[in-house]
């Protein structure tokens, strides 16, 4: 039987997964491994339920919560999939509502994300997100200054891997 | 930067529809068992903890206690058994569980993982701490044994060079043990948080 904190959870949740799918998307190479990391992040979201005092908007805090849980789970070290391919391509079929070039724009930009590490992966996800300087030095527990340091050098890094 | 502003926009628009999971499903996940590493580090020190304290209880020197008596540091032997075995396991548990607590998935992500690191040292600190208590009880252990009725006598025989090089042995040995414990637990954990401390290494870097 599920309490009432716990409908209103998983109705927060369900209307906000997209937030979470991101980033198990950049995190992972797989689905099975999106999949885990997605029910890890939830666990997690939900545990820490009682404490989200709603100062901040829910998909803000879930951001928060789901980049932690990304970069701080054990996750053995996997053979790198260079091409990206075997994710990219068990999930095209995902995109269909989508042209051809949004797809492949689409598909490169997590390829390209996958080869960055897991610091510049949040800074990218928070970048495309719109967040602000302040957002994202206070989600990474950095200064402003730093922030953007950081961010020029991942931008440049993406960049490469973009346009090779 | 103008070609990643393009890209945004194809972020922006992405939907996971292949991957939409329902309510049903997400009561079902969030009443399963965590996988995180803090859980994993707390199972882990709890063993640690528990195994050594364990260790520490029952390596005394229960054999050597008449000479222990003889010699008289009886006292002295309970007071260290007193501090090793009880008040130094007790102090590293409060502090463990003290950083543990700390560790919070909302917090941001440099103390995260900050707070986790932290909650590891302890154990590691606990860990060599033991070390130096079982390497000094070893070698205590030895020079009581060496000096009992039984071995004094085939001891003194060795002249003043050869008791030199079996204390430079026996010394060795327990170092080379204690080497090995430690590159063992050092790789041993090394592989569990190096992520972790990669992670926090960027984090810091400007």
């Amino acid at each position: 039987m599920t309490t009432d904190l716990e409908q209103k959870f998983i109705k927060e949740l369900e209307d906000n997964q997209n937030i979470i799918h991101k980033v198990c998307r950049a995190y992972t190479t797989n689905s099975d491994d999106h999949n885990d990391l997605f029910q890890e992040i939830s666990i997690q979201l939900w545990k820490a339920y009682d404490k989200f005092r709603g100062d901040s908007k829910f998909s803000t805090w879930m951001y928060r919560v789901a980049l932690n849980t990304a970069i701080s789970l054990y996750r053995k070290s996997k053979r790198r999939i260079q091409t990206g391919e075997l994710f990219d391509n068990t999930k095209q079929l995902a995109y269909e509502e989508y042209d051809d070039t949004t797809e492949r724009q689409l598909a490169s930009l997590y390829q390209a994300i996958h080869s960055l590490n897991d610091i510049e992966k949040a800074l990218v996800l928070l970048y495309l997100d719109d967040k602000s300087y302040k957002e994202i030095a206070s989600c990474l527990g950095i200064s402003e200054v730093n922030a953007r340091v950081k961010m020029n050098r991942t931008k440049t890094k993406l960049k490469k891997l973009l346009n090779p | 930067m103008e070609d990643l502003k393009q890209y945004k926009d194809v972020w922006k628009q992405q939907e996971h529809k292949s991957y939409q999971i329902d309510g049903d499903t997400i009561t079902k996940m969030i009443h399963k068992k965590s996988s995180s590493i803090v859980k994993w580090i707390f199972y882990i020190s709890l063993l640690e903890f528990t195994v050594l304290t364990l260790i520490n209880i029952f390596v005394k020197l229960e054999d050597n206690e008449t000479e222990i008596e003889n010699i008289g540091l009886s006292h002295f032997m309970d007071l260290v058994n007193l501090i090793v075995g009880y008040l130094i396991p007790l102090i590293f548990i409060y502090l463990f569980y003290k950083n543990y607590k700390r560790i919070s998935v909302t917090s941001n992500t440099k103390e995260l993982i900050h707070s986790i690191l932290k909650t590891r040292k302890t154990v590691k600190y606990y860990i060599f701490t033991v070390l130096i208590a079982i390497t000094f009880t070893l070698l205590y252990s030895t020079f009581v044994i060496l000096h009992t009725d039984e071995y004094a006598s085939i001891f003194s025989n060795y002249g003043t060079n050869g008791q030199l090089i079996i204390w430079i042995v026996i010394v060795l040995f327990i170092l080379v043990v204690d080497a090995l414990i430690l590159l063992f637990y050092m790789l041993l954990y090394g592989f569990l948080i190096r992520r972790l401390t990669a992670n926090y290494k960027e984090l810091i870097r400007h």
